[in-house]
């Protein structure tokens, strides 16, 4: 059976799409399904970085594309969980244009007959990356933080994503500071799902081990003290079709706001 | 010249064709294509008008992407010339009075996105900050607004906004810009916007019984 193709999104770059991309790709493979992910974001390489990943790096998605090599012999094997998760990187010497919509549309078909998951690290931007990231998704995950300029942005992106007919994506606010949500200091979950009105699966609290983490190369959702760690493997139980509740952050104020209390 | 809710009207008096042709051509390029889809009404208020200019005006409007609709008031010599030229010279009253455009839509308008129409909107959704609303004629949007809404867009002062949640960047009634002030007022009501003098006013938008 051929895997989920899913792909995370933004408009806005720095909110965390490649962080995300990286956690949730070893969350799912820390569950025992079978993952590889895409780093699509043509001559901005990082999703190898943030795996740890880089100096085993041999053929990029380019190489592929272009035929050189074949998708299994560009697969970058993870050291963690060598069995189930797997990186194509990035190009870092080429630009987006060296490779079409259809061109990622047949990578990514490839790809999910060897896995589970295969989860596509789009480039900021609404340009022709966003588009050839997004062609292929059977799922959109949009990555905002909660701040006003990347809710507009992701408001941008499911705008578009609507108008490709694509289904109904989902929703990530990373980088939440319940504190600063607690003194309205801060746009809190409840009214960032209330403006985009698309289904929330998941809330990434602010966690200074997050960029430690990531500069490290040992993403964060392996951290079990984390609470970003938790959020993701949260995230990732969701994405295979769990129930799980949201955490409690703010105390239970902050999930009445959330569910429509008060 | 006067704007509708679907395009403009026009009475050229006493004037020349070329000093009419001359005098809308200026509006509608300082316009920069806001009349697009618009209809156009002439009023010839008993005055003839020849087949050239009927041409000539027509081609103009087209140019801008405008339709010559119909021209009304002329003699039943004129009005021969105008059904000649496939263009109406008698309007039913009703016709006349709704303008018959509306749009009904139910959407959310997203940050980027732009929805025109020359007629009046209806929209069951909201506007979210980035998107932009602009109809020739009334708007009424049941749901929140928090990006552009321009009504009467043609430069009919009559048109208005009715939102359950008027929160926008801007409103915007024929050539009027209104901007809410910094602070939010108060709890959430339904509210109205319509122009009075040269200004947009925002008053709670009641039901009376």
């Amino acid at each position: 059976m051929r895997g989920k193709i899913i792909t995370i999104s933004s408009g806005k770059g720095g909110v965390g799409k490649t962080t995300t991309t990286a956690n949730l790709g070893l969350g799912l493979a820390a569950l025992g399904y079978r993952v590889i992910c895409i780093d699509a974001d043509i001559g901005l390489r990082n999703l190898d970085v943030i795996l740890g990943l880089e100096n085993r790096i041999v053929y990029d998605i380019v190489n592929v594309i272009e035929g050189r090599t074949t998708l299994r012999r560009a697969l970058v094997r993870d050291k963690r969980f060598p069995e189930h998760l797997r990186l194509l990187p990035a190009a870092q010497t080429r630009n987006k244009e060296a490779i079409s919509e259809e061109d990622m549309e047949r990578v990514a078909y490839e790809a999910a007959e060897m896995a589970d998951f295969v989860l596509i690290d789009s480039p900021a931007g609404i340009e022709h990356g966003f588009r050839y990231a997004v062609r292929p998704a059977d799922r959109v995950l949009i990555v905002t933080n909660p701040e006003v300029s990347a809710v507009r942005d992701a408001d941008r992106v499911i705008g578009l994503l609507e108008a490709y007919g694509r289904a109904e994506p989902s929703l990530i606010v990373n980088r939440i500071k319940p504190e600063l949500v607690r003194r309205n200091e801060m746009l809190d979950p409840a009214s960032i799902v209330d403006l985009l009105a698309i289904d929330l699966i998941g809330i990434v609290p602010e966690d200074r081990s997050v960029l430690s983490a990531s500069n490290r190369g040992q993403p964060v959702v392996l951290d079990k003290r984390s609470s970003a760690g938790q959020a993701y493997r949260n995230i990732s139980r969701r994405l295979v079709g769990e129930k799980v509740p949201f955490m409690d952050l703010r105390g239970p104020s902050f999930l009445q706001r959330l569910f429509g209390g008060a | 010249m006067k704007g509708t809710a679907e395009g403009l009207r026009l009475r050229p008096g006493q004037r020349p064709w070329d000093e009419v042709l001359q005098a809308l051509e200026e509006h509608l390029e300082a316009s920069r294509g806001f009349f697009r889809g618009g209809k156009v009404v002439v009023e010839l208020e008993g005055r003839g008008v020849e087949p050239e200019a009927l041409e000539a005006l027509r081609a103009l409007l087209e140019a801008h992407g405008l339709t010559l609709w119909a021209v009304l008031g002329g003699d039943e010599a004129t009005a021969r010339t105008v059904r000649a030229h496939g263009i109406r010279a008698q309007v039913p009253a009703e016709e006349e009075e709704t303008g018959g455009a509306a749009l009904f839509l139910r959407r959310t308008l997203r940050s980027g996105q732009r929805l025109q129409f020359p007629g009046d909107v209806t929209l069951v959704g909201d506007v979210n900050p980035g998107a932009e609303l602009v109809a020739g004629g009334n708007v009424l949007v049941w749901g929140r607004v928090r990006g552009l809404v321009h009504a009467g867009a043609f430069g009919d002062r009559g048109a208005m906004i009715w939102a359950l949640d008027l929160n926008p960047a801007q409103l915007r009634i024929a050539d009027l810009i209104g901007r809410p002030p910094e602070q939010r007022r108060g709890r959430v009501r339904p509210e109205r916007a319509y122009a009075e003098g040269d200004r947009i006013i925002v008053e709670a938008w009641r039901v009376r019984k």
